[in-house]
């Protein structure tokens, strides 16, 4: 027999052992499919995140750097006026505790922090406890209202965002809910005020 | 404010619920075109896999690894002519890497065991296909169970076309020598 016949016939022998389980695979194909997909959309927004808070810092170096250079017109260099958004920026904790199901169901009891930067950026650090997938989450101030896509790669937040009424007191700020239908998101920032640290 | 940063305009208001409903329904869509892929291609990867591998549970696990890899891209593969083709493709790459990785790690006891399959298998040519080198492996696969062109052959290995004739020739030479059988040396 030649070497080309073996190889055909013996390889289509040896090739139909193979009997894989479709009705376990599939399952886990999808499941496993979805995961990576959410992954690697929030790992493309945490590098566009990433990639804008570089410029951010940059801009401020390249306005400094303008400044040093003695201008004979100018008298003092130009100054820089905080956006909205800016009012907000802070460090802010808050400890929730077990009162309602969606704290409990979604282990979001514990301390919480939120880094709101006056480029719209918000940081959480999340007890670890917490089961739910947060990514870069954006903000906006608009007189008293205070909208966020936080949880917005969480399935059960839809691709929503909420819409806030902020107050703040002294160290205290207190966000009511005027729109939002994550209870993730509700739960997180109306369920107790906030208090600012550092 | 960079546009990156702001909040998408479309999701500043809360989603009409029909909107939610057709997003549903288009991912629905996807995923049932994505099974019917899957029911209609698994079985003839993991089946090209095991042949460039000799491990059932492996080659299952790398064509499931591209399958994976497929549902990720499945937006921009569904319109390919051939989607089937891209995962084939991903399957035996991640196979050839994988079979490259174990011969570094010189796992020769565990090569040397006869595959675990029931007969009537040929033992002996897998046996002897062990010995080459896994993209040889591969070309030969897709060459006589695959029944491809060369030239196709060539381009899911990232071959030339005279690199891939080479390659065949040589791995039907080897094989020929070690099975003491005739070869044929073929276009």
């Amino acid at each position: 027999m030649s070497i080309e016949r073996r190889l055909r016939e013996g390889l289509e022998r040896s090739a139909s052992a193979v009997q894989p389980d479709m009705g376990r695979r599939l399952p886990e194909a999808i499941a496993r499919g979805r995961r990576r997909r959410r992954a690697r959309r929030a790992s493309s927004i945490l590098a566009t995140v990433a990639v804008l808070a570089g410029i951010g810092l940059a801009i401020p170096h390249v306005t400094t750097f303008g400044q040093r250079i003695p201008h004979p017109a100018a008298s003092r260099g130009p100054t820089l006026t905080p956006g909205p958004d800016a009012v907000i920026a802070g460090t802010y904790t808050s400890k929730l505790r077990a009162t309602s199901r969606v704290i409990r169901d979604n282990g979001m009891a514990g301390t919480w922090t939120l880094r709101l930067s006056a480029n719209r950026v918000i940081t959480v650090s999340a007890p670890r406890s917490f089961r739910g997938e947060l990514t870069a989450i954006a903000f906006r101030i608009q007189g008293e209202r205070f909208t966020t896509n936080a949880f917005v790669d969480d399935p059960r937040c839809s691709n929503d965002v909420g819409v806030y009424r902020w107050q703040r007191a002294g160290a205290t700020l207190v966000f009511t809910p005027i729109s939002d239908t994550c209870a993730l998101r509700r739960a997180l920032f109306s369920s107790q005020p906030w208090h600012t640290s550092g | 404010m960079p546009p990156h940063l702001a909040l998408r305009p479309t999701t500043l208001e809360t989603a009409p619920q029909a909107t939610r409903t057709r997003r549903g329904t288009a991912v629905e869509e996807q995923e049932s075109e994505y099974a019917s892929m899957y029911a209609a291609e698994f079985t003839p990867v993991s089946r090209t896999v095991f042949l460039i591998l000799h491990d059932r549970q492996r080659a299952e696990d790398i064509t499931q690894d591209a399958f994976i890899q497929l549902y990720s891209h499945w937006g921009t593969v569904s319109r390919y002519e051939r989607p089937g083709a891209w995962v084939r493709r991903v399957a035996i790459r991640l196979a050839v890497r994988h079979q490259k990785r174990e011969r570094t790690r010189a796992v020769i006891e565990r090569s040397a065991e006869p595959p675990s399959m029931p007969q009537p298998a040929d033992i002996d040519l897998l046996h002897s296909m062990r010995q080459l080198p896994p993209a040889q492996r591969a070309a030969l696969v897709l060459f006589y169970y695959e029944d491809r062109p060369v030239a196709e052959v060539a381009s899911i290995l990232g071959w030339t076309l005279s690199a891939t004739k080479v390659n065949l020739m040589r791995a039907r030479r080897r094989l020929g020598a070690l099975l003491d059988e005739v070869t044929e040396d073929v276009d």
